[in-house]
């Protein structure tokens, strides 16, 4: 059972068709929020902008793409940008990096879920959206091991169900819930 | 294997006393790239690493796990427009001289090259940096004769016509060589770019995505070295979204477009 009070920031990830779950799910959530919201969704390496826009249309929370080096701030909600991996540095900084692709994509969500883990150790929760390959199978472990709360879509609900059954096959996720459920409990805990 | 940030403090402070020196390199990143060296090389514990340290061979290739290559032609697109659009206002009569520090795999040589060479310009000179001695060794196989480079066409397409691709790049065991009528407009030189200083002020400064290598303590020393390196009324260029956040350096460079990394030393 989740511990509301312990979580610090929240990271999501998902490949290119979970953009229309976050488009369902970020309209939803209250104008202000008391934590971060890291997303790293697979995306275009040459398209740069356009995403964020998107997002910031259906939803009154302000999207933002991090610069490199940047702080995090609670109450932002941070999209990973076109060709950087986005990761979180042990003091709380945001560092892009220009690395190999991972499993096929930069960003990678292995990355941003991996190096959040570290970071937020157990005050993390992290969810793993539809996707199409198994980016944020590794991130979630991470997130697990380090005392994390992890939750998937559930696969049954997803337009392709490879990321979250990745997750599935390598850790003990705490929850599979439906899109409305996670923004349920997305409600709750901002 | 996932190292924890007490293991990486450790690894870090041994390799520096074998010469490596990554205590300023950006942390999660450079920490991925020892995971990545563990996992290919089997090394199960952190014990297992240092002794291998014994081996100046591995700590070679130590060195060379982190260099981060990076193969793509023209990225970011408008960053290389502007500079087509500089090029071209300042004439084929100018002398052009370039420095790219932390060069890996050249494809911005390729990509300066490119630029020049559709406009027609002879009168121009890089000078590059690469990490480590292997690198450097490497330099003139892996730029231009290795046949080993993987480019994406993605950005050339945005910028030229397609069918000009193969004017510069022939394709061999499905990987594109570049043309090799540039390499006597090209030196290389050794060198980490929070240490080097050529002295010598280059026109364009084109530094995109190296200060995401290093943690925001070494940017004071990387900025002063780059700016060092620009000449008056030239330009610094870094990748989208860096910025120079020192308030100091901030002042010494204008902006000639707020939504472009470029940076030009007006002090």
């Amino acid at each position: 059972m989740i511990n509301k009070n312990d979580i610090k920031a929240i990271v999501i990830g998902g490949s290119a068709g979970s953009l229309q779950v976050l488009n369902t799910i970020l309209p939803q959530l209250p104008s202000i929020t008391r934590l971060p919201i890291i997303i790293t969704v697979h995306r275009l390496k040459h398209v740069y902008s356009g995403m964020a826009e998107s997002l910031n249309a259906k939803s009154s929370l302000k999207i933002t793409e991090p610069n490199d080096k940047q702080i995090i701030t609670s109450g932002c909600i941070y999209l990973a940008p076109a060709n950087y991996h986005m990761g979180i540095e042990r003091n709380g900084t945001f560092s892009l990096s220009t690395e190999e692709l991972v499993l096929g994509s930069r960003p990678s969500i292995d990355i941003t879920l991996g190096t959040c883990a570290e970071y937020y150790k157990k005050n993390l929760l992290g969810i793993l959206l539809t996707g199409a390959n198994k980016d944020g199978g590794d991130g979630m472990r991470k997130i697990h091991n380090q005392g994390g709360y992890t939750v998937v879509q559930d696969p049954k609900t997803c337009m392709i169900d490879t990321m979250p059954r990745a997750a599935l096959a390598a850790t003990a996720v705490d929850e599979i819930l439906s899109i409305e459920e996670i923004t349920n409990l997305l409600k709750s805990i901002l | 294997m996932d190292l924890s940030y007490e293991s990486y403090d450790i690894i870090i402070k041994n390799l520096e006393h074998k010469g490596l020196d990554w205590h300023l390199k950006t942390e999660s990143v450079y920490k991925r790239r020892l995971e990545n060296l563990f996992k290919s090389k089997n090394i199960t514990s952190v014990d297992q690493f240092l002794k291998s340290l014994n081996s100046s061979h591995f700590i070679n290739e130590v060195a060379n796990a982190g260099v981060i290559e990076n193969t793509e032609l023209f990225r970011f697109p408008d960053t290389w427009n502007f500079l087509r659009s500089y090029f071209e206002a300042m004439g084929a009569s100018h002398n052009f001289s370039i420095y790219l520090p932390n060069c890996s795999t050249g494809e911005d040589i390729m990509s300066l090259a490119i630029i020049f060479d559709m406009l027609g310009f002879e009168n121009w000179h890089i000078h590059a940096d690469v990490e480590t001695e292997d690198y450097l060794k490497r330099a003139q196989k892996l730029f231009f004769d290795s046949g080993k480079l993987e480019l994406s066409t993605h950005n050339f397409n945005a910028m030229f016509d397609k069918n000009l691709f193969h004017r510069y790049f022939s394709l061999r065991d499905r990987n594109y060589c570049f043309m090799k009528n540039i390499e006597k407009k090209v030196t290389y030189s050794v060198g980490t770019v929070y240490r080097k200083n050529h002295n010598n002020a280059f026109e364009i400064v084109y530094a995109a995505n190296i200060l995401t290598k290093y943690k925001k303590e070494a940017h004071r020393n990387i900025l002063t070295n780059l700016y060092n390196n620009t000449a008056l009324q030239g330009y610094l260029i870094l990748g989208n979204l860096e910025t120079i956040s020192n308030s100091f350096y901030k002042s010494m460079f204008s902006t000639p477009d707020n939504n472009l990394p470029i940076y030009q030393k007006s002090k």
